[in-house]
């Protein structure tokens, strides 16, 4: 039988498609050297268009394609939050891609192909889809890791991400296939009415834990975190910028569906695994931060810290969990993109992502030292900033799962990370600058960055209708209390 | 018959694996995998699943293979490096990690032993019942498989054609990333 095919479900990802096919057309057709980015400006009107169509899709649910494809308010909430990281990525790369001679468009297809499988991973309903979605996710993401080709820190990156990204789906597809073993099927809605029906078996076990290295290396928890400081360090910073929030929450989204809705019934016996482990994330990355020199590998030491905290809200495995995982990475995207956007300016202009060149940013751009200090204080945790708000939810939802150690393990984090934070803001506005000229930012970067600003400011202090959202996003499919 | 043959390639198989890892030459381990291959293919050919039997064959043994020689040709790994590349600092941990991994997977094959038959399938795995799987219950897979070829494409392009910068790939100082932790 020929499966039913509701067009209207996946219309978001064909509009990607069609997008992504299009500006392949158009740079075919269009004369090499027209000296004007054209497919930058091209993909970024497209991607405000596709925001303005996400935004209609908010009451759309429902399966099609035999179940395979899955749409409800959790991937509605999800691909809005890729799309948003995109509008992000897609002027950083501007920027960065300045510096690039050849070999531009394909980067952005690059992007565009990523942001596909990340909308896509949100909408799986089964485990074949699941894990044909990360590839493309993750293959775009290795090419784009080693893209500066004579840079030797891009290749290294490159080979480690693939290697052990290759490890990675090894894991999965072997976890998958036990599961299969057990279950006799690869379908989520299969797979979740066996869970309601039969209790825990080693093999499932054996199942899950592999499919959970594979979720970990997503989100870089410990002991799957090996790869982070090197590759966010040694990616084109674009790319570093969504690794640390597309992929992240890619990760995340996997876990919120699979472990809070597939998996939901055997509940006791995974989430009393997730609290040690996001324990011993939290203090692995803000432990390791603390005397980086390279700010992008700090900022890799620091993702690994929050996907820490992140963790606590899978451990306390409640609704409220879930929904402050959500709210938590709303947050996180605003911040950390807010970052990588000032070390992207900077390195335009200085070619340096060393923390001792910040030195008297303050003096020389008032304005990306403001963001970077927004930013870091935010990811510190300082009130009324959006960061501290999303730490709030996550603790609120351990200390009512009756995880009080974990919360206090997590507070004295939030003091550690403080210190690093604080120093890179110590090097912006009181060491005296050693360059004095001034840092130059177009109009358009000027309006990108405040509008992060505004993300970071808005929802912190107007957190309502966002954390409506997220609880919303973790309601449609959670089955657990 | 049947279980005869199953078990002749069962054995073959876990032999000829065993060979993979513990043979010191590279080639023997190439070779074994082909053998490895091999005997995994007449397995799914047991259990009728005839299309995949050949695929894996022509696939892998054929094609993935040529490439495995090729890196072995193409590395020339004699007796020295090999031991400077065997050596490793993390000896004990791999053997704990081994072995823990190793316990885990028995409790789960022993579930496995104990766990109802899974019932006898009718589908005979030719091109047609494949194919029809493919092409109903899996298009969407199947389909978003082609972005995975053009992500491939956009790759080599990119990163295989033509030098980005000056034009010549000037030997870099080679220190490694994590060298000022």
């Amino acid at each position: 039988m020929f499966p039913i095919i509701h067009w209207n479900l996946i219309s978001l990802e064909l509009l990607i498609t069609v997008t992504l096919v299009g500006l392949i057309v158009l740079d075919i057709l269009l004369p090499p050297e027209t000296g004007k980015d054209w497919t930058g400006l091209i993909s970024f009107t497209a991607l405000l268009i596709m925001i303005g169509f996400w935004s209609t899709q908010r009451n759309l649910s429902g399966e099609t394609m035999g179940g395979m494809f899955i749409m409800d308010s959790l991937a509605w909430f999800f691909k809005g939050f890729f799309l948003l990281a995109m509008v992000f990525v897609f002027p950083m790369t501007r920027q960065f891609l300045k510096s690039l001679p050849k070999w531009r468009n394909e980067f952005y297809f690059l992007l565009w192909l990523a942001l596909l499988g990340m909308c896509l991973v949100a909408s799986s309903g089964d485990f074949l889809m699941l894990f044909i979605s990360i590839e493309i996710l993750t293959i775009s993401l290795y090419v784009m890791t080693a893209y500066l080709k004579s840079d030797h820190h891009s290749l290294e990156a490159g080979m480690k991400y693939l290697i052990l990204g290759a490890l990675a789906s090894g894991f999965l597809l072997y976890g998958i296939s036990f599961l299969y073993g057990v279950t006799h099927s690869t379908g989520f809605a299969v797979i979740q009415g066996y869970a309601a029906t039969h209790a825990m078996n080693p093999t499932i076990l054996f199942g899950l834990v592999l499919i959970f290295a594979a979720i970990g290396f997503k989100i870089a928890s410990v002991p799957f975190h090996l790869w982070v400081p090197d590759v966010y360090q040694g990616a084109p910073t674009p790319v570093t910028a969504l690794l640390s929030v597309g992929s992240k929450a890619a990760g995340f989204v996997i876990l919120i569906r699979l472990f809070f809705g597939v998996f939901a019934s055997w509940h006791p016996q995974w989430s009393s695994v997730f609290a040690p482990l996001a324990a011993l994330t939290m203090c692995y990355g803000n432990l390791g931060a603390l005397f980086q020199t390279n700010i992008k590998r700090l900022f890799g030491y620091s993702s690994i810290g929050h996907a820490g905290y992140l963790l606590m809200g899978a451990a306390a495995g409640s609704i409220l969990g879930a929904s402050a995982i959500n709210f938590y990475l709303l947050g996180y995207l605003f911040t950390n993109l807010a970052a990588f956007l000032v070390i992207v300016l900077f390195f335009v202009t200085n070619k340096s992502d060393e923390i001792n060149d910040y030195a008297g940013l303050a003096t020389r751009s008032p304005l990306l030292a403001g963001v970077l200090l927004l930013a870091l204080v935010s990811l510190a945790g300082v009130p009324p900033l959006v960061g501290f708000f999303g730490k709030f939810t996550l603790l609120m939802a351990t200390v009512q799962s009756g995880l009080l150690w974990l919360a206090l393990i997590a507070a004295v984090n939030v003091i550690i990370s403080l210190y690093y934070y604080l120093i890179v803001v110590k090097r912006l506005y009181v060491d005296p600058p050693r360059v004095n000229s001034p840092i130059p930012i177009s109009s358009s970067m000027r309006f990108i960055l405040w509008m992060a600003v505004a993300g970071i400011v808005g929802i912190g202090i107007i957190q309502g209708p966002f954390l409506e959202a997220a609880m919303t996003a973790a309601k449609g499919m959670c089955f657990l209390p | 018959m049947i279980s005869f043959f199953f078990y002749l390639f069962a054995t073959i198989l876990i032999l000829a694996s065993l060979a993979v890892v513990l043979a010191r030459n590279p080639l023997y381990n190439v070779l074994s995998l082909v053998v490895v291959i091999f005997c995994l293919s007449s397995l799914f050919i047991l259990l009728e699943a005839f299309f995949v039997g050949v695929i894996l064959l022509l696939v892998y043994a054929g094609a993935v293979m040529i490439f495995f020689l090729f890196v072995v040709m193409c590395l020339n790994l004699n007796g020295q490096t090999l031991n400077a590349l065997q050596q490793s600092r993390f000896r004990l941990l791999e053997c704990l990690i081994g072995v823990l991994f190793l316990s885990e997977f028995s409790f789960a094959i022993k579930s496995f032993l104990t766990a109802p038959a899974m019932p006898a399938s009718s589908i005979r795995g030719t091109i047609e019942t494949v194919g029809k799987i493919l092409f109903t219950d899996y298009l969407l897979p199947f389909e978003l498989t082609s972005f995975l070829l053009l992500i491939t494409i956009f790759g080599i392009v990119a990163l295989a054609k033509g030098a980005l910068s000056t034009g010549v790939d000037d030997p870099v100082e080679t220190k490694p990333i994590g060298g000022s932790q």
